[in-house]
């Protein structure tokens, strides 16, 4: 028994609740949908000082406010997004507000897209090694670098940051194996580990890894609200100038950042809030803002075929999938599940819920994440063969079924009805009822026997392990179902991913073996049905440069890099 | 004053109302012809509800069924009003959701005044405490703008088509209550109650046999009016996500599906725009045409 | 002395109102289908938290007792937390609101006005061509669903005639350009007393379409009040006397009657007020604007209860304050208006 994915469980959901509709955002170009999207923002409602005021940041940036004198002055990147602060605590935060702390805060390393040639770019951390039984984990921190505040960054600001998150992290749960941390030297430090675990893909963790400074640690464990006026101590390249809640961020270069300003860079990046796809638009196409990070699913088509903007089709951890209900009749004869995953159209339904962005899914696990296969099934609709199953099921004549999904999921919204058809065709009545993911989420967690038949859900990785999120989380047994909302108990299932999950660092190929005997299980046995990855899809105007989309953050753009000319 | 103030911004002054009977309004019809148009469009409308799925074109994607190869197409011979972004004929989906979109208010008028009227004519008749009893309790009620409560309501109860039909009911009753009592007052106060009385009819039997049928005239007036406002409010519901649950069609939110792609295809929101805005606007018609007619101030 | 009376008299019956409809918010906040202590610690909570939580927030008492402590809290004006944000519901409330009411304010002076001009043409030359076209306008107004005219300005406005935004309330640029001081929160007049120019510009070009839309209906509403009424006093005797003695209808149309006419009008403000709170929501929505209406839309989506009926409640509170004021400027006006109703 691994105590991890029990404790990572609980706050699993806040992310989930909290950016539902952010797939749109971090898939980006994904829709719009009049009041049902406004949901996912109003969670993320920061909690700090409401209304029109501004609040200015009381760290170490040398700008002053900017005052209109200035207008022309700066050289600014303006950023239209739909991103709340639910919190500006580094420690707790583990929701949308990531696109802003990736910009202020640095962990000790970044996992590099797939594609690129390094998997990871050291960032405070310059390297690390792994001790043979993948126990013990050394850090060698870079030297000379400051955290806005002033304070140096080393071993102990490390140590208390993760120390922090452990305790009262919102994604406290990823460092689980982590059983000690020590400071070897001024910029050494050691994790102990209880059980072998991939430590890069924990410390490149889009949540509970960033390093912050101590003094900020000591003044947030007094005071639970230290932080949310809009206080932060990064090591990051910019600093938060100002922050007027619902309305815009103001970042500003933090002239001692380690990595420079050479070259081509921003002065500031001013970032709105805005919820509307449709107004995301329009302020891109009129040139308000340099980009924009949902805009209208039918717009991005739109785009692509105008000169000026270039539009950036990237695979996304954002996997579209239903639990079925496998505690009662008939969905708990695997014949049944079998057929109602042969009924759909899979085409269909990525033309008409992301509009064709995004790729059959093969099982819960993302393209482009470990454990990711190929070679994985996958099931295509043919009607015939689900008739004869459901013959062989003694359910020729039919029967309904419920499904619920999340009512701020657009793509939801859109895809369900193409079910609804497709399972007509073969004598099932689907009933589809939209729901706020909130109440979908309690009434399947709360009362399994009487839950609804059918669960449609977006889920993505935490950090990029889908092995131990994913595959765990969603499908292996647990007493008190969380988030295995199929109820599903197969005991060889369990086995082989608890198995692969404990060889992921010592015998990764091995693991990798393991993990795809349980995935083609999984299919198979179907207690989910699986239906696409999003793409990401950004549209970047010509005139920006540096864009560059990170799988592995979906939440977060790095403007360090990005200039508007 | 204030209190008199129906939904509509007419005074419910109806102890000035003259009874009238249903020959003047039949009367209204054949000198107004804006109101006769106003009242066939209406009568059209209710038939293409009725036989919605007749009408359709394509009555399955009219229901909810997408067509993934003909996603958001403008206006053309196949579809004339378009389809929307699941691939659906707008057309169908605005003569299928001419069903909940017209029928229900319908049904939310009926049982306003069923629940409403009774209450108003016991109140204006007995008077005294059960008078002041019900009569606060409408104004309770009427202190709240009507369909800020049905919002309050439909999220109390959970969204859906029922709910949201229940709480334009429980947030629109009062309005008759008012209006049967004024009735009521004036013809408690009239010669030929007391004769009821003296020759021994109860006051059940007055009520039944004086009050109901004097108040119908001024509360089918009332109710014309009252459909559009409803027809607007439920809209208005379906619209925010609290009515007509997708994929059902309704009017109300088909507008506001159409709002993802307003800027790129008009047509998605446009056209259940028109249909809706038609319909309210020929009720209008009528109802003003009734009210000259039945309203003491606007009458000659 | 009658008319102190009369306020007095008044504003007791408005309380007595005021106390029914907390009563009703209130029950509504505990008809919600799902436990309101599990609603309050989201759906991470264990049981015996949410038991105890439950303990905590009164929820074990007999509703009557939980409607006393309902209401202690209430004039200590604590109306619970949002559950979305778990701030309170009031801070939430007020941050939102100066939006809310600049677009209302503007909302409602664009109906009065326009109301009143096209009632009293409409009065002055009855059954001639101008009566018809301001009594079309008037149907129009009150026809046309505000969540449908918000999109149709959108597309004619600013799809394509490019005349104004699509929403939203001031430009990004602004922020760099000419700040607005925030001063009483309404961001069109802050930035006129600070003679912030392109603040003020700016503004009321964003504010523009969206006051607009919400001014149709009510506006719609005044403009047939008004012309019923004033069709009433123009043909009263001391208008035909004055007639008689030969004074211009034009004269007669715009001063006599128009005194006298406008009292009632204001009768169905307080109704009008009421369309356009509602009105707002919508439209809040279609510009993107960032006020009461947009808050209570996503505090629907979240089932945050609180919220929602702290927006009711203060709506209603808004509606019977609005009332009470009308009734009494009527009574002021018109010395007929009787006390015993």
């Amino acid at each position: 028994m691994k105590p991890r994915v029990h404790n990572r469980a609980p706050f699993r959901l806040l992310i989930l609740l909290v950016a539902l509709t952010m797939l749109a955002a971090a898939c980006s170009s994904s829709g719009d949908s009049g009041e049902g999207d406004g949901s996912g923002d109003t969670t993320t409602t920061a909690a700090s000082s409401g209304g029109e005021t501004t609040t200015t940041a009381a760290s170490g940036g040398s700008e002053t406010t900017t005052t209109a004198a200035e207008a022309t002055g700066p050289k600014v990147l303006k950023v239209a997004t739909t991103a709340n602060i639910t919190t500006w605590d580094p420690v707790k935060s583990f929701s949308t507000e990531a696109l802003y702390l990736a910009n202020i805060y640095e962990g000790l390393l970044r996992i590099n897209p797939p594609d690129a040639a390094e998997q990871f770019t050291p960032l405070l951390a310059e390297s690390w090694e792994a001790s043979e039984d993948g126990l013990t984990w050394t850090f060698n921190l870079r030297s000379g670098v400051v955290f806005h505040d002033g304070a140096p960054m080393d071993a102990a600001a490390v140590k208390a940051s993760i120390d922090a998150v452990k305790e009262r992290g919102g994604a406290g749960f990823i460092w689980a194996p982590v059983d000690s941390i020590e400071v070897v030297d001024g910029l050494t430090v050691q994790f102990n580990l209880s059980y072998s675990a991939p430590m890069e893909l924990i410390a490149g963790s889009t949540y509970g890894a960033w390093i912050v400074s101590p003094n900020a640690l000591e003044a947030a464990a007094a005071d639970d609200t230290y932080f949310e006026t809009g206080v932060e101590a990064g090591t990051g390249p910019w600093v938060l100038e100002s922050y007027t809640p619902d309305t815009e961020i103001l970042l500003t270069q933090f002239t001692e950042y380690w990595g420079g300003w050479d070259g081509e860079r921003s002065d500031k990046v001013l970032l709105s809030i805005v919820p509307e796809a449709v107004q995301q638009q329009q302020m891109l196409e009129g040139g308000q803002v340099d980009l924009a990070t949902r805009l209208p699913l039918e717009a991005t088509a739109e785009f692509a075929d105008r000169d000026g903007y270039t539009v950036v089709n990237e695979t996304s951890w954002f996997n579209y999938l239903a639990y079925f209900n496998t505690l009662r009749p008939p969905l708990d004869n695997p014949k049944v599940r079998q057929a109602l995953s042969m009924a759909i159209p899979y085409d269909d339904v990525i033309a008409v819920g992301p509009l064709g962005l995004a790729t059959q899914a093969r099982g819960p696990v993302p393209k482009g994440v470990w454990p990711y296969s190929e070679s994985t099934p996958q099931y295509t609709q043919d009607l015939e063969a689900a008739r004869t199953l459901l013959e062989e099921a003694g359910l020729a004549d039919g029967f309904s079924l419920r499904l619920t999904y999340a009512a701020e999921n657009e793509i939801e919204g859109r895809f369900a009805p193409v079910l609804q058809a497709a399972f007509a065709e073969i004598g099932v009545d689907l009933q589809v009822e939209a729901i706020g993911f909130g109440q979908q989420w309690e009434e399947a967690k709360s009362d399994p026997a009487n839950a609804q038949d059918m669960f449609v859900v977006l889920y993505w990785p935490t950090y990029a392990d889908a092995g131990t999120d994913n595959l765990w989380s969603l499908f292996r047994s647990s007493e008190a179902p969380f988030f295995n909302l199929s109820y599903w108990n197969n005991p060889t299932y369990d086995k082989l991913i608890d198995d692969a999950g404990a060889l992921t660092v010592t015998d990764p190929d091995e693991s990798f073996r393991l993990y795809g005997e349980a995935q083609t299980l999984l299919v198979d046995e179907a207690p989910g049905v699986f239906f696409f990855d999003a793409d990401a899809v950004y549209v970047v105007p010509d005139h920006v440069s540096g864009f560059d989309y990170n799988m592995n953050y979906p939440f977060s753009l790095f403007f360090y890099p990005m200039t508007a000319g | 004053m204030t209190d008199r103030v129906h939904s509509d911004g007419t005074e419910t002054d109806a102890a000035a109302t003259q009874p009238g009977s249903f020959r003047q309004v039949v009367a209204v019809f054949t000198r107004d012809r804006m109101a006769t148009a106003g009242l066939i469009i209406v009568i059209l409308f209710y038939l293409i509800a009725l036989f919605a799925p007749i009408l359709a074109p394509y009555p399955d994607e009219g229901a909810g069924k997408p067509n993934a190869s003909a996603l958001t197409q403008p206006p053309s011979a196949e579809n004339i009003m378009g389809t929307d972004q699941l691939g659906r004929d707008v057309l169908s989906r605005i003569i299928i959701g001419a069903r909940p979109t017209l029928l229900v208010p319908l049904v939310v008028v009926a049982l306003a005044i069923l629940v409403g009227a009774p209450l108003g004519a016991i109140a204006g008749f007995r008077g005294g405490w059960v008078d002041t009893v019900i009569m606060r309790t409408t104004d309770l009620f009427l202190s709240f703008p009507s369909l800020l409560l049905a919002i309050a309501i439909t999220a109390a109860l959970g969204r859906g088509l029922f709910n949201a039909a229940l709480a334009l009911v429980i947030s629109w009753w009062p309005w008759y209550t008012r209006l049967v009592r004024g009735v009521a007052v004036s013809v408690r106060q009239s010669d030929f109650v007391e004769a009821a009385e003296a020759i021994g009819l109860t006051k059940m039997q007055i009520v039944r046999k004086h009050i109901l049928p004097n108040s119908v005239t001024p509360i089918v007036v009332q109710a014309t009016i009252d459909l559009g406002i409803v027809i607007i409010a439920m809209g208005g519901l379906a619209f925010l996500g609290l009515g007509t649950q997708p994929p059902s069609p309704d009017w109300g939110l088909m507008i506001s599906e159409g709002r993802s792609v307003l800027l790129s295809s008009w047509w998605v929101a446009t056209f259940p725009g028109i249909a809706i805005f038609i319909v309210v606007f020929c009720f209008n018609v009528i109802g003003d045409a009734l009210r000259d007619v039945f309203d003491p101030r606007t009458r000659r | 002395m009658r008319r102190l009376e009369f306020v007095i008299t008044r504003f007791g019956s408005t309380l007595m109102v005021l106390l029914g409809v907390t009563v009703i918010t209130f029950l509504l906040a505990r008809t919600v289908p799902t436990d309101p202590a599990a609603l309050f610690l989201g759906p991470r909570a264990r049981p015996e938290e949410i038991a105890k939580v439950a303990e905590q927030m009164g929820l074990n008492d007999p509703l009557p007792v939980q409607y006393v402590n309902y209401m202690k809290e209430l004039v200590q004006g604590d109306l619970g937390n949002s559950i979305s944000t778990k701030r309170p519901v009031l801070d939430e409330i007020f941050a939102r609101l100066p939006a809310t009411l600049e677009l209302l304010f503007a909302g409602m002076t664009t109906a009065i006005i326009v109301g009143i001009l096209i009632g009293v043409f409409s009065a002055r030359w009855k059954d001639k061509p101008i009566d018809w076209g301001g009594r079309a306008l008037a149907i129009l107004g009150v026809s046309i669903p505000a969540f449908f005219l918000g999109m149709l300005f959108q597309i004619v406005f600013f799809r394509w005639l490019g005349w104004f935004p699509l929403g939203g309330r001031t430009s990004v640029d602004l922020r760099f350009t000419s700040p607005i001081t925030d001063v009483t929160g309404f961001l069109v007049f802050d930035a006129l007393i600070t003679g912030n120019w392109e603040g003020f510009k700016d503004a009321l070009w964003h504010l523009f379409l969206p006051a607009m839309v919400l001014a149709a209906f009510p506006a719609g509403l005044i403009a047939r009040m008004v012309r019923a009424t004033m069709s009433d006093v123009l043909s009263l005797d001391y208008i035909r006397t004055a007639r008689a003695y030969g004074q211009s209808e034009n004269l007669i149309a715009f001063k006599l009657a128009l005194k006298n006419a406008i009292g009632p009008a204001i009768a169905v403000i307080g109704l009008s007020f009421a369309y356009a709170l509602t009105g707002s929501f919508f439209v809040e929505i279609i510009y993107t604007w960032p006020g009461l209406g947009q808050l209570t839309v996503n505090a629907l989506l979240n089932l945050d209860y609180p919220l929602i009926m702290g927006v009711t409640l203060l709506g209603a509170i808004a509606y019977i304050a609005v009332n009470f004021i009308v009734d009494i400027v009527q009574a002021q006006l018109d010395p007929r208006v009787s006390l015993d109703d």
